[in-house]
């Protein structure tokens, strides 16, 4: 049976952890040896050379085991086994040494035999365990039976005689010690082995759970360590790119020889990592006619515990269908925008025509209802426009441009134009300036044009008359911001978030003026958040509104770089 | 002084009417075609001092009527105002960049306001 990715990953990860440990060992053993030479040199008997050579053997090793480990999870499954296997094995033989030339019987280095044991317990389960303890006890009967036969000569511990060695009784009982030890030991770990396994079961169940939802994800999922190393790839993102035949994309590195040449202009966005800490989209646009897809690869990147980063997952939706609907949606709206103003130039012509006498002598009476057949006809015009606007937005063809803009002559031009209409339903204006003159502002001056003259429009017809209409405009640290106050009917509280969406109208508006669109103000925001602002909303019903946006003073805060990706990617179309 | 003459390119025959009809009120020789192609050939014949053109036109395309005019040497310099209900930036710039006069969208001008242009123009 292969080991899986993740296992292999774990057990190398274990692995690193004992060679580190390792290392502390030999340093230690290596300082406790020279200390017990200078300090206990009266009555104890090491020999250097003995100890130096299994000091230098042990660190050969321990670099082996390094360097074996070099190229991570792309050692062979039985490379790894044999290295684990090692991490233990031969650790026991290098502690019997050690117990040997320290004594044999008499040494007191048989401690030593709890760390094998103590590696045992992250590499192996308890079976494993105890026939490692079984090897170690095997070890130490046959190092304590060969000193005692004489096949081994023995290394006396003591520069006087202790009268334990070739003392049966001694013998039998400390070597029994020994062996409870080990085997006790042994017994201890197994316990904490199946504690780590069982906490390690309960994760992996966690993560099993998540990982079968992911791999039945409808969206491709792709998970990448730091160094692009693919360590999840799911059934979606095969079938995406035609890769079904694929059955060991994990452990390989996402390069363009892993993905068909068909979706090679996808690589580098899946080889992308996010600037900052939050979830990026990416469209990408492949293929021409009808093989042409459209992939939106959004990249998360993967934390630790300690918020580390320790990779990114790939989320690939194919929006080739909602793209074309959306352009179809907006070429259908566009046309027939297009032909609704045929008619409606028609009609406002030939009112204006009639109303001015052209085509002979109309009484008052009849002027006043043409006139306002042709008040009607303007706002369709109107409307229609709004749609258009729409339209553009969504196709991403709402085009900007920017320049250093005077929105106190904005404002002040849009007001004189709703003059009359203030007049006609008896309203006061304000108009409050910073005292310090109002800087200008990096903007498109025809689409914020637009955005006053709707919040004006918006306030004039929802106010009752005799209101009153303010426009404050204050100087922020980066931003100026702008208010449109007035004293109408308000927006309910609960339909004030639905408030910047297209074709919304709230209820209490809709009875009073039934002909609004509901245009204005996603056309308002859609532009606001262009120019890199914001837009708000305060309100009371039946007390009036407040719209307040902010317009960045610098360069560099409008969103124009992005619209600038988007239109390419439009009119790669 | 000879009698100014001016071109009305217009698919709609009811725009065509009463654009046609207003501009005769004043002291013009008017001439009407409603496809880009006879208007073309109208333009080629007549080399009218201005030619009001619609966009989406049959048989010929306005902005492709306009590209013949500015090709031709003869009648590069005619006054052209675009007089269509297409709004989109790239129509316009497209417009501009074959030197057009202005141009208008229809639905948001009334005549007599296209009248005053048409005779700004002329007198220019």
């Amino acid at each position: 049976m292969g080991m899986t990715y993740a296992q292999k990953e774990r057990e190398i990860q274990a692995i690193r952890w004992i060679i580190r440990g390792r290392w502390i060992i030999l340093f230690g053993a290596g300082s406790l040896g020279v200390i017990q030479k200078v300090i206990g040199a009266s009555s104890v008997n090491l020999s250097p050379l003995a100890i130096g050579l299994i000091l230098a053997v042990s660190i050969l090793l321990n670099l082996f085991y390094w360097f074996s480990l070099r190229r991570g999870v792309e050692i062979s499954d039985v490379g790894l086994r044999l290295l684990s296997l090692m991490q233990i094995l031969v650790d026991q033989v290098m502690y019997s040494f050690v117990v040997y030339f320290s004594g044999g019987i008499e040494s007191l280095s048989f401690v030593f035999y709890i760390l094998p044991i103590l590696s045992a317990t992250v590499l192996y389960r308890t079976l494993g365990i105890m026939i490692f303890a079984l090897v170690n006890v095997l070890l130490y009967i046959g190092l304590i039976y060969g000193e005692l036969i004489g096949t081994l000569a023995h290394q006396p511990r003591y520069l006087f005689d202790p009268g334990i060695f070739r003392n049966p009784d001694v013998t039998i009982s400390n070597a029994l010690l020994v062996i409870a030890t080990i085997v006790l030991a042994s017994i201890f770990t197994t316990f904490i082995s199946r504690m780590l396994r069982a906490r390690e079961a309960e994760i992996t169940r966690e993560r099993d759970k998540v990982m079968s939802m992911l791999k039945r994800f409808p969206d491709g999922v792709i998970m990448l360590d730091e160094e692009f190393r693919i360590s999840f790839f799911n059934e979606r993102a095969k079938e995406m790119f035609q890769m079904q035949h694929w059955d060991s994309i994990v452990g390989r590195k996402m390069t363009a020889q892993i993905i068909p040449k068909t979706f090679s202009e996808i690589v580098p966005s899946l080889r992308q990592k996010t600037k900052s800490k939050e979830v990026e989209m990416i469209e990408i646009a492949m293929g021409t006619g009808p093989d042409r897809t459209i992939f939106q690869v959004s990249t998360t990147p993967l934390t630790d515990a300690s918020k580390r980063t320790i990779g990114m997952m790939k989320v690939i939706h194919d929006v080739t269908r909602e793209r074309e609907i959306d352009r179809m949606k907006s070429e259908f709206i566009s046309i027939a925008a297009h032909q609704l103003r045929t008619p409606l130039s028609a009609v406002k012509w030939v009112l204006k025509m009639i109303i001015d006498g052209d085509m002979g002598k109309v009484t008052p009476e009849q002027k006043k209802y043409l006139s306002k057949g042709y008040e009607s006809n303007e706002r369709m015009i109107n409307l229609v426009n709004d749609l258009l606007s729409v339209s553009r937005i969504e196709e991403g063809r709402f085009l900007y441009e920017f320049e250093m803009v005077d929105l106190d002559e904005l404002i002040k031009a849009e007001a004189s134009e709703e003059n009359h209409a203030f007049t006609k339903k008896n309203l006061t204006f304000e108009y409050h300036r910073p005292a310090k003159g109002t800087p200008k502002v990096y903007a498109d001056a025809s689409k914020l044009r637009l955005v006053i003259q709707n919040l004006i429009d918006n306030a004039v017809r929802y106010t009752p008359e005799g209101g009153k209409i303010t426009i404050d405009v204050e100087r922020q640290k980066e931003f100026l911001s702008v208010s449109v106050s007035d004293t109408g009917v308000g927006i309910p509280k609960s339909q004030q978030r639905k408030l910047f969406t297209k074709f919304f109208r709230a209820s209490n508006v809709l009875k009073m003026s039934p002909d609004g669109t509901g245009l204005g103000l996603f056309i308002v925001r859609n532009v606001v958040r262009k120019h890199g602002g914001q837009i708000d909303v305060r309100s009371e019903e039946g007390k009036g509104a407040t719209f307040t946006f902010t317009i960045p003073l610098k360069k560099g805060m409008t969103q124009v770089k992005e619209d600038e990706d988007f239109k390419k990617f439009m009119e790669s179309f | 002084m000879e009698k100014k003459k001016i071109i009305i390119i217009e698919d709609d025959a009811f725009l065509l009417e009463l654009s046609s009809r207003k501009l005769k009120e004043l002291d013009y020789e008017m001439f009407e075609a409603s496809d880009g192609e006879s208007g073309l050939a109208m333009i080629q014949k007549e080399k009218p001092d201005l030619v009001l053109l619609d966009l989406g036109l049959p048989k010929m395309d306005g902005m492709e009527v306009l590209k013949e005019i500015r090709r031709d040497p003869k009648l590069k310099k005619t006054k052209v105002l675009i007089f269509s209900n297409y709004s989109d930036r790239q129509k316009v710039k497209e417009g501009l960049d074959l030197d057009i006069s202005d141009y208008l969208i229809k639905a948001h001008f009334t005549l007599d306001e296209v009248v005053e242009k048409v005779e700004k123009l002329l007198a220019s």
